[in-house]
């Protein structure tokens, strides 16, 4: 028996085994044996095929787990597969897969229903993203004295490597805290922005208050405090020195540079 | 050329587990306590520990500080068509550096294409064309990583039509021309035994386990072809079975202690499930030593 000529006789190798994986009605592949009775190894291939889907449907379950609590398993399960087919990962980093969860559900049609679901998802793509980020000592309180001299203007405040920023037209802090935290309380009206840190080895997250979240990104930026004051001044009741007071309780900023 | 046979590991004779985050306190509370942690090694998966800080990492390295730790790949897809990812390699060459694994193993089968990651374990035809390709693909990684690696045989659901050569053909042939060490997944011999209608003893008798640097056993779940014929499936979510347990007694009997790992990936349970696992890869272990068996694979 001579091998085939990969991907060019027939539906063969791993060309043919991949289109195969991904599509749910396709043929088993030329170059799978058959059973003893001849017929294709259908059940026998479907293996490879649910496992790809299921193993990556758990994946995006264990980072969204939100986002499929508010949807229901049934739904969720529906969902990633789908994206799943559409956007197999692009490395074996299954730390970094489904970061573009959150685009793909917002043309996802059947999740209209639940406008807030894109940006519940990008909140937990950032949560995942702080809690693999790269390791830094927060800058202890007594380095923020530095602040209140007359160079305060030109200081630079380096965000922590963990630090992520979600600015969301719907209650999302407030969403997943009622799913985290069994709080019964009414979601407020409005959007709301929300800090992600992670000052050791756990996430945390806080609520920003006006123009705070402007704030944090201009910093982030690399932006002199005074100047990403002035970003976020705009808007009404932004307050330089709670903004800074945050940041500090958060431990959220690894170095200040004068 | 990198030998595995020539390679010493710090990787002891002796039963581990792969790691799981939620043990990890139950581990160090044990501390010297063998009793409460039967484990002397720890396997990881290489893709977990591929992030930049965080947990994981705070994790692995408390559990460096105290056992010998295995790096197990999962993601370099040393069977693919396409070749190898250099960006991985280089990934995997970062975790071997910072950890210093006693052992580093890979699987036989492959999970990349063009540009898409599938998240499983898909299985090759046995022609020379892929044993060519699988020969230099390890060649490179033992480059990269300046060491010997040890291959898995594979747990597989189909046969291809184009294979010209048997599993244990292919796998000794990989080791004589590689260089590289063999891992004896016993629960992967009996799935694919079972699977293809073969005698996984048999299959045993002719594996060529000088080659044998560490021994896994996991557990598998049951189904059945479109015909009926059973279908075992290489789940990693339960107790290894009886008939495994068997077949690596017979193994060890004539090898001797080797490193032995229980996997449990999937449905992880708690520690003291876990360890009871471990417990019984010793007990088997213990026994081989004490009946004079061979132990220089520590």
């Amino acid at each position: 028996m001579s091998a085939p000529r990969d991907g060019l006789d027939g539906r063969h190798g791993q060309d043919a085994f991949v289109s195969a994986l991904l599509e749910p009605e396709a043929a088993v592949p030329d170059d799978i044996a058959p059973l003893r009775d001849g017929t294709p190894a259908n059940k026998r291939f479907t293996v490879y095929r649910n496992n790809v889907v299921l193993s990556l449907t758990d994946n995006l379950r264990a980072a969204f787990p939100t986002v499929a609590a508010l949807v229901g398993d049934a739904f969720f399960n529906a969902m990633a597969g789908v994206y799943v087919r559409e956007h197999p990962p692009t490395t074996p980093l299954m730390m970094d897969y489904g970061s573009d969860f959150a685009i793909f559900i917002e043309g996802f049609p059947p999740s209209a229903s639940v406008p807030y679901l894109a940006d519940m998802a990008r909140l937990e793509d950032a949560r995942r993203q702080a809690y693999h980020a790269a390791d830094a000592v927060p800058a202890p309180q007594a380095a923020f004295q530095r602040l209140q001299g007359a160079d305060a203007e030109v200081a630079r405040l380096v965000l922590h490597p963990a630090v992520r920023l979600i600015s969301s037209r719907f209650p999302v802090f407030s969403i997943w805290q009622r799913h985290h935290d069994d709080d019964a309380r009414a979601l407020p009206d409005g959007g709301e922005d929300v800090l992600v840190v992670r000052p050791q080895l756990d996430v945390e997250m806080y609520l920003l208050g006006a123009g705070e979240a402007r704030f944090i990104a201009a910093l982030g930026q690399g932006k002199r405090l005074g100047e990403a004051a002035r970003d976020a001044g705009p808007n009404d009741g932004f307050d330089l020195a709670a903004a800074i007071a945050r940041l500090i309780r958060a431990q959220a900023v690894s170095a200040i540079e004068v | 050329m990198t030998c595995f046979a020539d390679t010493p590991s710090t990787i002891p004779a002796a039963a581990g587990v792969g790691l799981k985050g939620q043990h990890v306190a139950d581990i160090l509370a044990a501390g010297e306590d063998a009793d409460a942690q039967p484990a002397r090694w720890f396997e990881v998966h290489a893709e977990n520990y591929m992030g930049a800080g965080g947990r994981p990492h705070a994790n692995l390295t408390a559990i460096r500080e105290r056992f010998p730790v295995s790096v197990h790949g999962v993601g370099l897809s040393i069977g693919a068509e396409r070749g190898l990812d250099p960006d991985h390699v280089a990934r995997l060459a970062e975790v071997v550096k910072r950890y210093e694994p006693g052992l580093v193993s890979e699987h036989l089968a492959w999970s990349t294409h063009d540009t898409h990651y599938l998240n499983d374990l898909l299985p090759v035809p046995y022609t020379q064309a892929t044993l060519d390709r699988v020969v230099s693909h390890i060649g490179h990684v033992q480059d990269a990583l300046q060491r010997p690696i040890l291959l898995e045989n594979p747990s597989t659901y189909v046969r291809f039509e184009t294979s010209t050569m048997s599993e244990l053909d292919f796998l000794a042939q990989i080791a004589e021309r590689s260089g590289c060490g063999l891992l004896l997944d016993v629960n992967n011999v009996f799935v694919s035994a079972t699977n293809h209608g073969y005698s996984p003893d048999d299959y045993l008798d002719a594996f060529p386990l000088d080659a044998v640097g560490e021994i896994h056993l996991g557990g598998h779940a049951e189904d059945a072809d479109d015909l009926g014929d059973p279908l075992l499936i290489d789940s990693h979510d339960r107790e290894v079975i009886d008939p495994v347990w068997t077949l690596y007694e017979r193994v060890v009997a004539r090898t001797g202690p080797r490193p032995t790992l229980i996997e449990w990936d999937n449905d992880v349970p708690d520690w003291a499930t876990l360890a009871d696992e471990v417990r019984h890869a010793a007990t088997v272990i213990a026994r081989t030593a004490g009946e004079g068996g061979d132990v220089r694979a520590a």
